[in-house]
């Protein structure tokens, strides 16, 4: 009877033991592989044009991206290049940067993916992509030429190429053409300096609204202005922070004097999260305000559109320095090969396909941004507004503000412009302040 | 012959006898290891280290605790914490207890008001932080300052002020999270037996007596549960500061994982900010054992 009990236990344990062991090699086993094609995954070379899967990940332009962009582009790549099937994996915006990182850092990445330019540095340091060089000059070698040379070069790691623009911006804001005018400027000529700027928001109070809007946690509304001024965040050679520069001091004061005269709606002085902001104090749509501040998100010009029936819409430019110059910082959505992706060859021809002139305008003009290359520009469909404030990717310029340390300044500069803004420091003291946790930053952080 | 009849006893091997119990208990302890504690090992070790997340972590000792020493945003980050536990967790538990017992006399309306003070607790946090940031504006516009404007107080700054922001945001957490407190105090309250609180009453004891002596006493492992519950929470608290202040104005709402998530994901020091999260730990840790000596045990209160 023991002897029984014991055989029976023993037979629950090797039953446990089997059952356990076969779901363990189940869950480690890779993935199913698909039905056979004509070649291998990832070869090339026995039928001579690409094969395989390519796993991209996207970032939503619209509301319906895979509709309106994804499955005609696909379509059309698949007619080309039978062998090889697209699947485009879109991905939620929020702590977009945060995936973007840890999916590197645990090699968990697609084939290819939208990238920012200010992603180039940190993740061809760490091998996380790889250069384009050998892909373009195999499939595509007039591509890069096509690219403004400024561009190009920001996109460099080491004298090679990582990453190409697939969308570029401007950083501008939209203007209230009706109260602009109501408020004795002339609508026909929009604010082009940051003297103009203030003289719109003297204006605009006489009348009782808005000047225009400014949120501290917004980087690209500081920068706008501080080129404005002539300034730059970060010195040539990368090593020391200019935000307390006579031009950036320049700059805080200025914001600050947008608060404390209430040029700009005051919710703006605390860095609260986007959304909760935005939803609640978007005066512009109210029409309590006459401009938006400055930004790279050019789907406001249709969110507006949409949202206030009748809205005439003007652009305002990117602000032009005291010597005339115009410069703003770059929004620039690129298209990256990761290096623990498993059909690289493929993704190249994904690649360099979706670059190509007739996709880029199709892809800017149903997204809603502009094409970085000038021919695919001739070929992009748009409203009148958004042809404007694509003009101004002229002014984008790629160089040591944005290509290192450029989303850390934020991180500085948001505390104590908010403290300045509310009265609870003096700008002078805002500015040397996050100069100096800035400076702190980069020494702990030498580039390598 | 004695020793032909003798059938020599088997004693069961230990391990064999338990072999069941871990095996039964073996997917608890792997996915533990693997999401609990191996992340715990690996932070302890990060935290000695310099890593941008990318590239590969070099060994620095203990300077980023040296550093974290020195850094003023950590000891501002820590108070904060520490106000903010204490602001959140006695209000919260004190709150939810007085629902707690209203809804028990509410009798056959009980689960209907259990649902309302629960919704709260079930709203999305991002939902929350939006009516409450709407809810708060500073401006004339803002629907509290309008409402404070009818009674003859002048617009406050709220969210944007030195001394309204955090407890701002404690009015905030405390609303939502009250109900789920009481639903704990419903729980222990359910578990007292009615036969004492009957005795009392006819030994003369009054509402205020019963509560006092009877009810509080024997709700001790409930008070003991909600209590580092709740300072277990309030030391982790981050989506409501991120949503309504980000941390401002000027640090005064940096909760201690707000300073973490700052340096770890948009400074992209991990070492640093694994560091910290030890700092936390050790903290809360010593804050969990503070609390038990004036509330008592776990297993001290007997029901019957």
């Amino acid at each position: 009877m023991q002897t029984t009990q014991q055989f029976s236990r023993r037979q629950v344990l090797k039953l446990l033991g089997i059952t356990g062991t076969t779901v363990a090699l189940a869950a480690c086993a890779p993935p199913v592989a698909p039905a056979p094609s004509a070649s291998s995954e990832g070869s090339s070379a026995s039928t001579g044009g690409p094969s395989g899967k390519v796993v991209m990940w996207a970032f939503p332009l619209t509301k319906n991206d895979p509709e309106t962009i994804w499955n005609p582009l696909v379509e059309k790549f698949t007619k080309e290049y039978p062998n090889v099937q697209v699947e485009v994996q879109m991905q939620s915006l929020d702590a977009r940067r945060e995936k973007m990182l840890a999916a590197a850092a645990a090699k968990a990445t697609p084939d290819l993916a939208y990238l920012n330019n200010d992603m180039v540095f940190s993740f061809a340091q760490a091998d996380a992509i790889v250069s384009l060089d050998d892909y373009l000059q195999k499939i595509a070698p007039e591509l890069s030429g096509q690219y403004p040379k400024g561009m190009i070069d920001g996109l460099k790691y080491s004298g090679k190429l990582m990453m190409l623009p697939i969308l570029s911006g401007a950083v501008c804001g939209l203007y209230n053409k009706t109260l602009y005018q109501e408020s004795g400027l002339d609508p026909a000529k929009n604010p082009q300096t940051n003297d103009d700027i203030l003289n719109m928001c003297v204006e605009a109070k006489k009348k009782g609204y808005y000047g225009t809007g400014y949120r501290v946690n917004n980087l690209e509304s500081f920068t706008a202005y501080l080129y404005g001024f002539g300034g730059r965040l970060l010195s040539a050679d990368h090593q020391t922070s200019l935000l307390d520069s006579p031009e950036s001091v320049e700059t805080f004061k200025f914001i600050v004097d947008l608060f404390k005269q209430e040029y700009v709606p005051k919710a703006g002085a605390t860095a609260a999260a986007d959304a909760a902001a935005a939803a609640a104090t978007d005066y512009f749509a109210q029409q309590k305000q006459i401009s938006t501040e400055y930004t790279s998100n050019m789907s406001l010009i249709g969110q507006y559109e949409k949202q206030v029936s009748g809205i005439q819409l003007g652009v305002t430019e990117v602000l032009k320095a005291k010597d005339g110059t115009r410069r703003s910082t770059p929004t620039l959505g690129c298209l990256g090969i990761f290096s623990a992706g498993q059909n690289r060859d493929a993704a190249a021809y994904w690649l360099t396909w979706l670059l190509r002139p007739e996709n880029l305008a199709f892809y800017n003009t149903q997204g809603g941004f502009v094409p970085p290359t000038a021919s695919a520009r001739e070929k992009w469909e748009v409203d009148p507004v958004t042809k404007e404030w694509g003009g101004q990717v002229e002014n984008i310029a790629v160089d040591q503000d944005i290509q290192y340390y450029y989303n850390s300044n934020i991180t500085f500069i948001q505390p104590v412009l908010s403290a300045a803004a509310l009265g609870q420091m003096a700008p002078e003291d805002a500015a040397k302040q996050a100069a100096t946790q800035m400076n702190d930053y980069i020494k702990e952080n030498p580039l390598k | 012959m004695q020793n032909s009849t003798t059938i020599p006893s088997r004693k069961p091997k230990p391990w064999r006898r338990y072999l069941v119990w871990y095996a039964l208990i073996a997917p608890n302890v792997i996915l533990f290891t693997i999401f609990g504690l191996l992340p715990i090992i690996a932070t302890v070790l990060i935290s000695f280290t310099r890593w941008n997340i990318l590239g590969s972590p070099s060994w620095i000792g203990l300077q980023n605790f040296q550093r974290l020493l020195h850094d003023a945003e950590f000891w501002t980050s820590l108070r904060v914490t520490l106000v903010y536990a204490i602001l959140f967790v006695l209000p919260s538990a004190g709150i939810a207890l007085g629902q707690a017992l209203l809804i028990s006399l509410a009798g056959r309306w009980q689960a209907l008001f259990r649902t309302i003070y629960f919704i709260p607790v079930v709203t999305s946090i991002t939902v929350i932080a939006m009516i409450w940031g709407w809810l708060f504006l500073p401006d004339d516009t803002g629907p509290l300052n309008y409402l404070l404007g009818k009674i003859g107080i002048g617009p406050q700054s709220w969210l944007q002020s030195l001394t309204q922001a955090l407890p701002a945001v404690v009015i905030v957490a405390v609303w939502s999270a009250v109900g789920y407190y009481m639903v704990l105090w419903l729980s222990g309250l359910q578990g007292i037996p009615q036969e004492l609180l009957d005795a009392a009453m006819v030994d003369g004891a009054n509402a205020w007596t019963r509560f006092w002596s009877i009810t509080l006493p024997l709700l001790k492992p409930t008070t003991m549960f909600i209590v580092i519950i709740g300072t277990i929470n309030a030391f982790q608290a981050f989506a409501l500061f991120y949503l309504l202040t980000g941390g401002g104005p000027l640090y005064n709402t940096t909760t201690i994982v707000l300073f973490i998530y700052k340096h770890a994901f948009r400074l992209q020091e991990m070492g640093y900010a694994s560091a910290a999260s030890m700092m936390l730990v050790v903290v809360t840790i010593i804050t969990a054992m503070i609390q038990r000596r004036p509330i008592g045990g776990w297993s001290d209160v007997l029901y019957s």
